[in-house]
């Protein structure tokens, strides 16, 4: 059987199909929940912010029409534009750390180091302004395509390839000062 | 830097390739569709490319080492969350919850009308502080100016 379309789901929601709507959320919601992940650094707030962007959907779907863009792009940028707002009313630490309890294993120094450097290149993405940080999200973590991720961001392809190319810059430095890339690393 | 050139799949020069790597990394994937086909071509015949390749791709290794699994257990909640809406709130209410003070501050539409009280206020001030008189646009852009400043530094414009 073939599945139902964003926007023929869409169409039933504003019609207040709850059915429909729960495909939505369970098509979308593992998506929409790393996304926020990353750009809030937190998980409970990223489910949050899935929560809040799936009501949203559930409030406007029947006023929502297809207008050049899909359904996906109208919600990613929902869930930027929350994760965005809740940025601007409080700055967001890197992604939480797992929190592993020491490990006495063979390699368990190899798991550390790892977890080390994962850690460092967590705090500066953390220092990342909002809109590189999220940027890089789309188009790097999310590998959305990048006239979606502009799309997402509301801004234009080139504006966002500006804002790609100062988050990797500023990675760059901020990880090289860190000693975590070097440039033996970038030869290699 | 040339961000996002018009030219499609036909031209992809070194330099271009370079600013493909600074903003998309070293991964053929992530790159414009549009100009896929003819980086990767300029990668397989030459150096220097590969080169760029290198440099990006020890970023991408690093940015990879931090994977994010959503637990099935967080899908289950939000879909749990999610099965029972409220009800659609119509664009009359919304106006009647505006009305009602109660509503008003429960709708959290106070702090936007601080704001909006705010920037009245401020206009008026400059307004009657600043010869000639601002109107139109460049009164728009004395009161959000720094915004919209703050934003095109951001987006490197």
């Amino acid at each position: 059987m073939q599945e139902d379309s964003d926007q023929d789901l869409l169409r039933l929601v504003g019609g207040g199909d709850r059915q429909a709507y729960r495909i939505l959320v369970e098509r979308h919601g593992r998506r929409v929940i790393a996304m926020a992940w990353r750009m809030t650094g937190n998980q409970a707030e990223a489910e949050d912010v899935a929560q809040d962007a799936f009501l949203r959907v559930w409030q406007h779907a029947g006023a929502w029409r297809e207008q050049g863009a899909k359904f996906t792009t109208w919600l990613y940028r929902v869930v930027m534009n929350l994760c965005l707002d809740r940025r601007r009313r409080k700055p967001m630490a890197p992604l939480e750390a797992a929190g592993d309890p020491p490990d006495e294993r063979p390699g368990a120094e190899a798991t550390l180091a790892a977890a080390q450097q994962s850690r460092q290149v967590n705090d500066a993405l953390a220092k990342l302004p909002d809109r590189q940080r999220a940027a890089l999200v789309l188009s790097y973590y999310e590998g959305l395509s990048n006239t979606v991720a502009a799309a997402a961001l509301d801004i234009s392809v080139a504006a966002l390839e500006s804002l790609l190319v100062r988050a990797r810059r500023a990675l760059r430095a901020e990880l090289e000062t860190r000693g975590v890339l070097t440039a033996e690393m970038e030869r290699s | 830097m040339t961000l996002h050139p018009q030219n499609p799949q036909s031209d992809v020069t070194l330099e271009r390739l370079r600013d493909i790597a600074a903003a998309y990394g070293a991964d053929p994937r992530r790159w414009p569709e549009g100009e896929r086909d003819a980086a990767v071509a300029l990668m397989n015949r030459s150096v220097a490319a590969r080169d760029i390749m290198a440099e990006a791709g020890a970023l991408d290794a690093l940015l990879d080492g931090l994977p994010v699994q959503v637990p099935d257990a967080a899908l289950a909640r939000l879909t749990a969350a999610t099965a029972f809406p409220p009800p659609r709130q119509s664009s009359s209410s919304v106006w009647a919850s505006a009305l009602d003070w109660r509503g008003f501050l429960a709708a959290d539409l106070w702090p936007r009308a601080t704001v909006f009280a705010g920037m009245i206020a401020l206009g008026i001030v400059t307004g009657l502080a600043l010869e000639p008189v601002a109107v139109g646009n460049d009164a728009y852009a004395m009161v959000f100016g720094d915004l919209f400043s703050e934003m095109d530094e951001d987006i490197g414009l």
